[in-house]
């Protein structure tokens, strides 16, 4: 599941035109900082990830780090 | 014998005669006020019935489900079954009964489907409906495609305009563009007029369709792409674009993007914040304002005549993050790629951007764009916020029952 989630990102990042070749992922990267992503990224990888996982990650509210997607939808399966 | 038909539908190859309609339309003595019709040919001896003894008619779907009715008010039970005078109208020929039509006292009501929201009604008479309507010699041979559904004002514009001239009407609204391609030919079809929606589902640079005479565009927002396709489609057609809504009836016509207001109506309609006002004189019913808001967003590209190109409805804007997108720029932006057949953009509920932008494509036949080959070339002409974030490739593209690109 994480690998998959980090494909996504790549893919949203490319979309825009956003993904560094270097990018790093931990459980402690943090979505905007880190990665990159803006909020239209962040919308279109829940949108992705819903259509994956059917979970809705930003439901409840902020999401920030990589490791909170992870255990959002650990918990939820 | 063709010569003689006035009827033709494609959709299950009935043709109808007038004496045969007039036999109809003399001899039952009931209509229904509210139905969902069964066939093209039943609505009309229907509506007609109803125009020519002077009785008022509602225009419903025929496809309505009963949750829909529910909406509007209606029971499951829809058949208003009226009878009719036992003295037959006397309906001898075609003069006889545009005399009956141009004369009746009827209220026609409509629904408008809205690209989003409740289906709003409107009551119209013969006399806004048939404001635009031309009769004369020049329309006589007249053959007409009607492509916009017929409970729909659009619709009935056009049967009229066919009837006030005893033209024959080639039924193709529920038809696939092949079927519509064919009757082009084998029905002699001179006249088309539809949503720009249904064009871009017909032509391509590869189709000619010489026969045609006209062609009208309303109810949507058209382009120069669109209008350059068209021109190759159609070689020999003068090609119309209307303003139009179910309010109004129509009111404008171009054969360009621009819309002159004519001298008649120039102390009748204004442009305040970018929206289209139109004055109470104008509406069939009665208002409380001097002017009616008709909802349509335009720019204003000259003030005296007042001259304006259509931009959106003032509904159709999609919030995303806080931005206003209109789907309609971005729709002629997808559609200005050359492999693109026809798009539509709407906004989808998003947790993060309240809407998130979505786009459907559909390719001609052998093309394709990758999605980041799409992103990469749209950052070249939209805005970052404008881009659609998800796009889906399909074969089709789902309509509005009135023909044109859902919102929802």
């Amino acid at each position: 599941m994480q690998e998959k989630i980090q494909e996504l990102i790549i893919m949203v990042l490319q979309h825009s035109n956003r993904y560094q070749p270097n990018i790093e992922f931990s459980a402690l990267s943090r979505l905007r900082e880190d990665l990159g992503l803006d909020s239209f990224n962040l919308a279109e990888l829940t949108v992705h990830i819903e259509e994956e996982f059917g979970v809705d990650i930003f439901e409840e509210g902020l999401v920030i780090t990589l490791g909170e997607i992870y255990s959002k939808l650990s918990s939820s399966h | 014998m063709l010569s003689e038909e006035l009827i033709f539908d494609v959709s299950t190859n009935q043709s109808i005669t007038f004496e045969e309609l007039m036999v109809r339309l003399n001899s039952e003595a009931f209509y229904y006020e509210k139905w969902c019709y069964t066939s093209f040919y039943d609505f009309l001896v229907n509506f007609l019935k109803a125009l020519i003894n002077g009785r008022d008619i509602t225009l419903l779907d025929k496809d309505f489900s009963n949750e829909e009715l529910a909406k509007l008010g209606y029971s499951n039970s829809i058949l208003i079954k009226h009878t009719l005078a036992s003295t037959s109208p006397n309906i001898t020929d075609k003069a006889s009964l545009i005399n009956k039509l141009t004369n009746s006292k009827s209220s026609v009501t409509f629904f408008t489907s809205g690209t989003t929201g409740i289906p709003k009604r409107i009551i119209h008479t013969i006399p806004t409906l048939t404001r635009m309507i031309r009769v004369g010699n020049n329309y006589k041979d007249n053959v007409w495609a009607i492509a916009y559904n017929p409970t729909h004002i659009a619709g009935v514009q056009v049967i009229l305009q066919a009837l006030f001239n005893g033209n024959r009407m080639v039924y193709a609204f529920e038809t696939s563009g092949n079927e519509l391609k064919r009757s082009i030919i084998e029905r002699g079809i001179t006249h088309i007029s539809a949503t720009p929606t249904f064009y871009r589902l017909l032509v391509s640079e590869k189709t000619s369709f010489p026969a045609i005479k006209r062609i009208t565009l309303g109810g949507e927002k058209s382009d120069a792409r669109l209008h350059k396709l068209l021109s190759i489609s159609f070689p020999n057609s003068k090609i119309n674009n209307i303003y139009a809504s179910t309010e109004l009836g129509s009111l404008f016509v171009t054969d360009c993007e621009n819309f002159v207001v004519p001298a008649s109506l120039a102390d009748k309609v204004q442009v305040m914040e970018d929206e289209l006002m139109v004055h109470s004189s104008l509406l069939s019913w009665q208002i409380e304002d001097e002017w009616y808001k008709t909802g349509d967003l335009v720019q204003v590209i000259n003030t005296f005549p007042l001259t304006f190109k259509f931009q959106s409805r003032k509904n159709e804007m999609i919030n995303t993050g806080g931005y206003k997108v209109n789907p309609n720029e971005v729709e002629e932006a997808i559609r200005s790629f050359k492999e693109v057949r026809e798009v539509r953009v709407f906004g989808k509920p998003n947790s993060v951007l309240g809407n998130i932008l979505c786009a459907e494509i559909v390719f001609y036949p052998d093309n394709h764009l990758e999605n980041n080959e799409i992103f990469s070339r749209l950052k070249n002409i939209l805005q970052e916020f404008k881009i659609p974030r998800i796009i889906k490739v399909l074969d089709k593209i789902e309509v509005t029952r009135t023909g044109k690109l859902s919102r929802k």
